[in-house]
């Protein structure tokens, strides 16, 4: 009961919980920044993953022996490394995806999550425990990208991961695949949580923890 | 000649407010959201970034014509390597040069490595070729255009402060509802360029 | 002073991690990114200036070789995927290509280039040739101020008829629905099938093409349409005149013109 529920709890926590999209406002940048589209949040969700999970298991199966002085310039030469990766590995597999996300792959590197849990938690703790958090973190950016990029798809585009969606007569609001679409999205997203999170708070004042929560 | 002129202005232009880094790329949103609260800090986390961007796209120029073309896949390290040693750079000229603008301006220097407008800059510049006049105007334009954005919230913020907001748009999600309004505002200087040529 | 983070932003912090990392107060310290953690870390004791630079120079060494693994790994592919990308929209604009030959501007000639020397460095043309190896015309790269950005786009130049033959849009960031009908608007698109650049192209009313250096224009992409049309006249002018013959498949190309700088680049 002990270690499973642990691990399960650290998964939970960045699926939805402590969202880094939403809740902990990192890697804002490109949350909104290519999420015209349902499928460039998944692309790049999935670019983001794959660097937040080879990271964080170098990290932490390293974390003895890098120094403390130097951990954050170690982390960024780690993350540095699997962005390129990334790239390159796009670049050559995807040619399309890679050509649509642009810059915004190699700017994974300034995404503070990334850093962020090296920081936080990789350098803390072993290897499962390190694992199961990115991935529960990396699974709740990549949600959270789906769901900005499907909103405005829906609406800009009147379409969902390119099939049409929306009625025949549906005018489609192009301002939503453009730049203001994207904050007003997000602006509306956060409220959406803080009223979500006071509704929690109003009905269970003092556990935070034992509420079942609607999975996404 | 007049050409060439009429390019740097032309990418000026397009850095600070057609294409706003902030407000139609989403770069450098974090800091923008942490301290957009104030004026005054505005201001100073801005023109931080600028003297960053400079520096950062000289070197950015220097590695682009002399060491990338030979070693394609270190761009991303090296570019923040160069960016960490941008910041470093500047906060020891800055406080040896002038200790009163240090105090200001220092403790936003770390924040700017992490800022992805830096390295956005970079790569940016790197794709569209530009050479290394080009590349300090286009860096100047993408540092006035994020401190303009950044002052123009922060102004509005301060307003707001006083306002009655709804409990759940308090935060955060008023300042991305006010970045919409003035990226909406903004897109109002497309066509600024093209139409006048 | 930095405000803290807004405070719909900060869930609540159960004791045992440290969740919402990168707030404000990386700045308020001043030095690292996480403040607040350090006090988490083992207190170690003060590591040797080598270990710290063994540490990086390890990790260094062994990220360059993975990457060099990778780079070597993909560049094929990725060198393919761009090739093919530019030869699918050279053909674009050169209807019935089948062979193309690359071209480069060498100080201010277009020579053709020798493959042996790898990749063509500055500026590049396509010659396209159809099937029987006749001659189609050059696809020449444009680009200029738009609405919203830089417009990059090819055109096919037919230096025979003297006409512009086909244009594709590379690179865009113009108003979807709006800006974008330069892709998308059939008659403006069609006007450049076969479009004199003599005197020059001018743009006309939608639907109002009659000319052949008209160009129909776009309601509601004016100024797109109207960067289009300039690129295209400011790019034919600047390469026709050094462009090679390519009946006589001679290199040597009609140099003598004056050295003019290449649009926008």
């Amino acid at each position: 009961m002990k270690r499973p529920t642990d691990l399960h709890d650290t998964f939970r926590r960045g699926l939805w919980r402590d969202n880094p999209v939403f809740i902990a406002l990192l890697g804002l940048c490109p949350a909104l920044a290519v999420t015209n589209s349902a499928i460039n949040g998944v692309a790049l969700g999935a670019a983001t993953t794959f660097v937040l999970l080879t990271a964080s298991t170098l990290v932490s199966s390293f974390r003895k022996v890098i120094p403390k002085q130097v951990r954050i310039t170690t982390f960024i030469i780690i993350i540095a490394t699997f962005v390129t990766v990334a790239d390159l590995v796009l670049a050559a597999m995807a040619p399309a995806i890679h050509a649509e996300l642009g810059a915004f792959i190699p700017l994974i590197v300034c995404n503070c999550l990334i850093l962020g849990r090296q920081e936080a938690f990789a350098f803390r703790k072993p290897v499962k425990p390190a694992v199961v958090d990115a991935a529960g973190m990396s699974i709740g950016f990549t949600v959270a990208l789906v769901m900005i990029g499907g909103i405005r798809e829906i609406l800009g585009s009147g379409t969902l991961f390119g099939v049409i969606v929306m009625p025949a007569g549906f005018e489609p609001w192009i301002i939503m695949i453009l730049p203001p679409g994207g904050f007003f999205t997000i602006a509306l997203l956060l409220a959406l949580m803080a009223h979500l999170k006071a509704r929690r708070e109003a009905r269970l004042p003092r556990h935070e923890d034992s509420e079942p929560e609607g999975a996404v | 000649m007049s050409f060439d002129a009429l390019n740097l202005v032309w990418i000026f232009v397009a850095a600070s407010v057609v294409n706003n880094f902030t407000l139609a790329y989403f770069l450098g949103l974090c800091p923008f959201l942490g301290v957009s609260g104030r004026l005054d800090t505005a201001l100073r986390l801005g023109l931080a970034t600028i003297f960053v961007m400079l520096v950062t796209s000289m070197f950015a120029s220097a590695l682009n014509a002399w060491v990338l073309p030979h070693a394609p896949y270190l761009r991303i390290i090296a570019f923040i390597v160069v960016i960490a040693s941008a910041v470093q750079l500047v906060e020891t000229i800055m406080k040896k040069a002038s200790p009163a603008l240090f105090r200001a301006l220092g403790i936003y220097l770390p924040l700017i490595t992490t800022n992805c407008a830096i390295l956005g800059l970079a790569l940016f510049q790197t794709n569209r070729e530009y050479n290394f006049l080009e590349g300090i105007i286009y860096a100047l334009g993408a540092g006035a255009g994020f401190t303009i954005a950044l002052v123009l919230i922060a102004g509005i913020r301060e307003e707001n402060d006083l306002g009655q907001i709804p409990r759940i748009m308090r935060g955060a999600a008023m300042s991305f509802l006010i970045a919409g309004i003035l990226s909406l505002a903004f897109m109002g200087f497309a066509g600024l360029f093209s139409s006048a040529a | 002073m930095a405000d803290p983070l807004p405070q719909t932003s900060s869930p609540p912090k159960p004791a045992s991690s440290n969740l919402t990392v990168i707030d404000d107060d990386g700045a308020r310290d001043g030095t690292d990114l996480c403040h607040g953690c350090d006090t988490k870390l083992p207190q170690a004791p003060q590591p040797s200036p080598l270990r710290l630079i063994l540490t990086l120079g390890i990790a260094g060494s062994l990220s360059g070789l993975l990457l060099v693994t990778v780079f070597l790994a993909t560049a094929p592919a990725i060198e393919r995927n761009r090739i093919e990308a530019l030869e699918r929209a050279a053909l674009d604009v050169l209807p019935g290509a089948e062979r193309f030959e690359v071209f480069v501007e060498q100080d201010g000639r277009v020579v053709r280039h020798d493959p042996s020397l790898g990749s063509p460095s500055g500026t590049t043309v396509y010659a396209g040739f159809d099937g029987d190896g006749e001659p189609i015309g050059f696809a020449i790269p444009g680009s200029g101020p738009g609405f919203q950005d830089t417009l990059e786009i090819l055109i096919g130049w037919d230096p025979f008829r003297r006409r512009v033959i086909g244009m594709a849009v590379l690179e865009t960031r113009e108003t979807p629905g709006l800006g974008d009908k330069i892709i998308t608007d059939p008659d403006f698109t069609a006007s450049f099938e076969s479009l004199s650049v003599e005197p020059t192209a001018v743009l006309v009313g939608p639907g109002a093409r009659s000319e052949e250096n008209e160009v129909d224009g776009i309601s509601g992409a004016t100024i797109s349409a109207q960067a289009i049309v300039n690129i295209v006249n400011d790019s034919v002018s600047a390469w026709d005149q050094r462009l090679p013959d390519l009946t006589t498949e001679s290199e040597q190309s009609k140099d003598t013109t004056r050295e003019r700088p290449e649009q926008a680049q």
